[in-house]
């Protein structure tokens, strides 16, 4: 385990039996269930409650893998589903197409219950695995247990305040961007700039960049399914409306952005070589992922896959994108990566 | 893991087919499915930069033991392909390498549309009759092959062993209840007696759906995906997983597929007709009798289920349990 720091003065942390300190603010991090935590609070995480959690911990306590996946395969609370597939290692496919060694040290923020998380262990060296949710890192925990993994460091704490300094991770993860380490009064954009500052400030100096992100402007979110801002039209209005509306109707900012925001947040934060790839059906199940510059790609997998899937209005509207090279404006989901 | 395939690639050009001068540069990768569990595989299909259909398919597995599965699967394309009459349904030349500890099998990418592109998302019947009569012939064309050219004949005791009790011994782990494993078991007695002394076993695909058929320019048809493939079956069961994929796939009415599927084998409809007239072509073909596909019916819905409960668990086979269960107790009202 690399050395922690102060997440507000950036001192060296003294990591004691069951927490840590930082001796210049005199301040102390417990650890709680076992994992190091910089979060007083837990934070609700996603659509399960509390006692939903209770239960789960009850199920599946001494359980194997395999049976914990099956319990949450039959179970019906809300949320169980996201539960079940967090079970699935095809979310870490797209590290395929990157170079992930056994000598890399990765650092995961909102890693959630370690879908991305448990088999990129199995690639790489080291993976600080971050989330603002207690009760997914413990279940992660379990997981890597269950494994045999000693390489997953569980750490319960924001994207905003990271207990790191200096060029250390061969990779950064980010998932979902919109939501990491999000302030409640912050202003949404800033904060995830900062958040990318942040994250190139950790990159050593081949690192890399890693994000999963939806786009805003995805023809699906149109209609068929519903983005991170859990409505429909939003992402075919003006930005300002479409923060109005979600503000209105669900209680937060607006938080999906388009091909270009994401590529202009990068590029601001120094990332150079900044690649896209599609994702379908969504980042968290990738069945099909290529690299946007391979249009031939996008045009076998729009007449031999996609096609057979979506509505005829819907392929036209590809087709004709493609053939105006503006694919990518209404691909619904990406993975970035950059290289710092 | 695809820079190390680009690199072999580069190495291998010839062996595989490849254009002389490409360069592992000129490649480009997409990750066309696979399956997502922890031991699955994840498939590539591999383009040069400036071609519209791929040059390779690549199923490389997730982990780094070596996979039986994947060496089962690249043997059974190897043997297959030593009958010139199934050759050229195949997607060869096929390659088995290890890759940084991962196993990867290569094989041609075949061109065309896949049989599946051809159905229509249409809830009207009547206006896909001549397509599904089509390619329930083109399907036909190549099962009777597999199934006449290349058996093998074994004993009995081999037989009852090897084919027929690993049928009864999934059953009983699945949990069925002691009326329905005595059901089974006189079943497969009764294929036993039609069989005979001299049992005859088929190479089974175990996944021949209109997903896993290319129909390339030439309109030759090619069969992928032979991941679930067994080299000692019986016959008629890829025939009857062909014919009830298919309905499932349909998007006719009723809604539910596992009724539509229920009501098509154990009803009076077009559909029923279709199946009735395709069975007793495939047993013209084959010289089997139709008394030996009624009472083999049954085990193509046990075999998915097999195949299904060791991927995906207990909650995604019970839809084929319950088709199997249903047809057993039911075999005297099937369609043909």
């Amino acid at each position: 385990m690399m050395q922690l720091y102060c997440p507000s003065c950036k001192s060296n942390l003294t990591i004691l039996t069951d927490n840590v300190r930082c001796e210049k603010c005199a301040r102390t991090w417990e650890s709680r269930e076992g994992i190091l935590s910089f979060i007083g609070q837990d934070e609700q995480a996603g659509d399960i409650t509390r006692e939903n959690w209770e239960r789960i911990f009850a199920a599946v306590d001494g359980k194997s893998n395999r049976e914990i996946q099956d319990y949450f395969a039959s179970s019906k609370f809300q949320g169980s589903r996201e539960l079940f597939n967090a079970f699935r290692s095809n979310k870490a496919d797209a590290f395929s197409f990157l170079d992930v060694t056994d000598k890399d040290v990765i650092l995961e923020t909102g890693c959630g219950s370690g879908s991305l998380t448990v088999p990129l262990a199995k690639q790489c060296r080291e993976i600080y695995a971050l989330d603002a949710s207690l009760n997914r890192l413990i279940l992660l925990q379990m997981r890597s247990k269950n494994d045999n993994l000693n390489n997953i460091i569980s750490i319960h704490a924001r994207a905003s305040s990271l207990p790191f300094q200096g060029s250390c991770f061969d990779y950064v993860v980010l998932n979902d961007l919109g939501d990491n380490g999000r302030e409640k009064d912050a202003d949404l954009r800033d904060t995830l700039k900062m958040n990318l500052k942040t994250a190139r400030e950790l990159l050593k100096e081949k690192g890399r960049i890693f994000i999963s992100a939806e786009n805003r402007h995805g023809l699906e979110f149109l209609y068929k399914k519903r983005s991170r801002s859990k409505l429909y039209l939003p992402g075919f209005l003006p930005r300002f409306v479409a923060d109005l509306i979600t503000r209105k109707f669900r209680g937060e900012p607006y938080r999906v952005y388009s091909w270009m925001d994401y590529r202009k947040m990068l590029a601001e934060a120094g990332f150079r070589d900044i690649e896209f790839y599609y994702v379908w059906p969504d980042g968290n199940d990738p069945k099909y992922i290529f690299a946007a510059k391979d249009r031939n790609i996008f045009s076998y997998y729009l007449e031999h896959f996609l096609k057979n899937t979506i509505s005829v209005w819907e392929y036209k509207l590809f087709r004709w994108a493609y053939q105006a090279g503006m694919e990518s404006r209404f691909v619904p989901n990406f993975f970035i990566v950059g290289k710092k | 893991m695809i820079h190390q395939i680009a690199d072999y690639l580069n190495e291998n050009r010839a062996s595989l087919g490849l254009p002389p001068g490409l360069q592992s540069a000129d490649l480009s990768f997409f990750k066309a499915g696979g399956n997502p569990w922890e031991k699955g595989r994840i498939n590539f299909l591999v383009f040069s930069k400036q071609d519209a259909e791929p040059l390779l398919f690549i199923k490389s597995m997730r982990g780094k033991d070596p996979d039986e599965s994947l060496r089962r699967e690249y043997h059974m394309i190897q043997k297959l392909a030593a009958c010139p009459e199934l050759q050229i349904h195949l997607p060869l030349p096929v390659q088995m390498i290890t890759l940084a500890g991962h196993d990867v099998m290569l094989q041609k990418a075949c061109h065309g549309e896949r049989m599946l592109a051809s159905l229509t998302q249409s809830p009207f019947l009547l206006f896909q009759q001549n397509r599904i009569r089509e390619n329930f012939s083109r399907s036909l064309e190549f099962v009777t092959k597999l199934n006449t050219v290349a058996q093998t004949r074994i004993t009995p005791d081999e037989f009852d062993h090897a084919v027929l009790n690993p049928f009864l011994d999934f059953y009983e782990d699945y949990g069925c209840s002691g009326s329905d494993k005595v059901m089974l078991s006189e079943l497969l007695e009764k294929i036993c007696r039609i069989i005979g002394n001299n049992p005859v076993c088929t190479p089974l695909h175990g996944d021949y759906s209109a997903t896993n058929i290319f129909i390339d320019s030439g309109n030759q048809i090619k069969i992928i995906d032979w991941e679930t493939a067994a080299e000692n079956s019986l016959p008629f069961l890829d025939l009857f997983y062909f014919m009830s994929k298919y309905v499932h796939n349909l998007k006719i009415r009723p809604r539910n597929r596992w009724q539509r599927v229920q009501e098509t084998y154990f009803g009076k409809s077009w559909l029923s007709h279709l199946i009735r007239e395709t069975v007793h072509q495939y047993c013209e073909k084959t010289g089997l009798s139709r008394e030996l596909g009624q009472a083999i019916f049954p085990l193509h819905f046990l075999n998915k289920a097999r195949i299904k409960y060791s991927m995906r668990g207990k909650e995604q086979t019970q839809p084929w349990i319950n088709l199997f269960e249903y047809s057993m107790k039911n075999l005297d009202a099937l369609c043909f």
